[in-house]
């Protein structure tokens, strides 16, 4: 196993542990001393880490998949979620009766970034299949 | 783009995982590569070239000449 693949499965590892402990109770445990903020730094880090190790370890077929299903999949199905929203509050005003857990603004905000994000990803999923069933 | 990896390949005895592992790429990408599905990037077309020992424009064609 080369150097770069190690760094991989070290970062992996550190995300299993830390999803582990989230999922197991560990977490009441850490929030004493790490607050919300550090946590989200901490996540991105990990995050970002992540994604350069794995973006520098795959081929260009790859990457190619992965920014052809960015870019399609991901810009129209932000769009779709979009014109979906729009299209669902044109029906009934009342977003917060449309989208039952929201109750005030700013979890309507969440709710929406969460619609639109989960709606890119679901774009990007379509998009990098499809590229690589028509390339198998 | 047509090209004749294939061929080459089959000459040297070598699977598409062999080829793969020669040019540090997936066996996906060479499959993707052979079948005209995926044209490769001008230095990894290089890295082909090199490896069969021949100029580019001898394993691919660009369908218009």
């Amino acid at each position: 196993m080369d150097r770069r693949t190690w760094s991989i499965q070290a970062l992996n590892a550190v995300g299993i542990v830390g999803a582990v402990a989230i999922i197991f109770g560990l977490y009441p445990v850490f929030r004493r001393w790490i607050d919300f903020p550090v946590e989200l730094l901490m996540g991105v880090a990990w995050a970002l880490a992540f994604a350069a190790l794995v973006w520098r370890k795959m081929d260009e077929t790859a990457r190619e998949a992965h920014k052809n299903a960015w870019f399609w999949g991901g810009s129209f199905g932000f769009l779709l979620a979009l014109l979906g929203l729009i299209a669902a509050f044109r029906m009934d005003p009342r977003p917060a009766l449309l989208l039952r857990f929201s109750r005030q603004p700013v979890w309507l905000m969440v709710d929406g970034a969460t619609i639109a994000g989960g709606a890119a990803c679901a774009g990007y999923a379509v998009v990098w299949t499809v590229w690589w069933l028509r390339r198998r | 783009m047509k090209n004749r990896l294939k061929v080459l390949r089959a000459e040297r005895d070598w699977s598409q995982a062999d080829l793969a592992q020669r040019l540090d790429v997936s066996r996906q990408s060479v499959n993707a590569i052979e079948t005209g599905k995926y044209d490769p990037s001008l230095p990894l077309a290089f890295k082909i070239a090199r490896l069969f020992n021949q100029p580019i424009e001898a394993i691919f064609q660009d369908g218009t000449t």
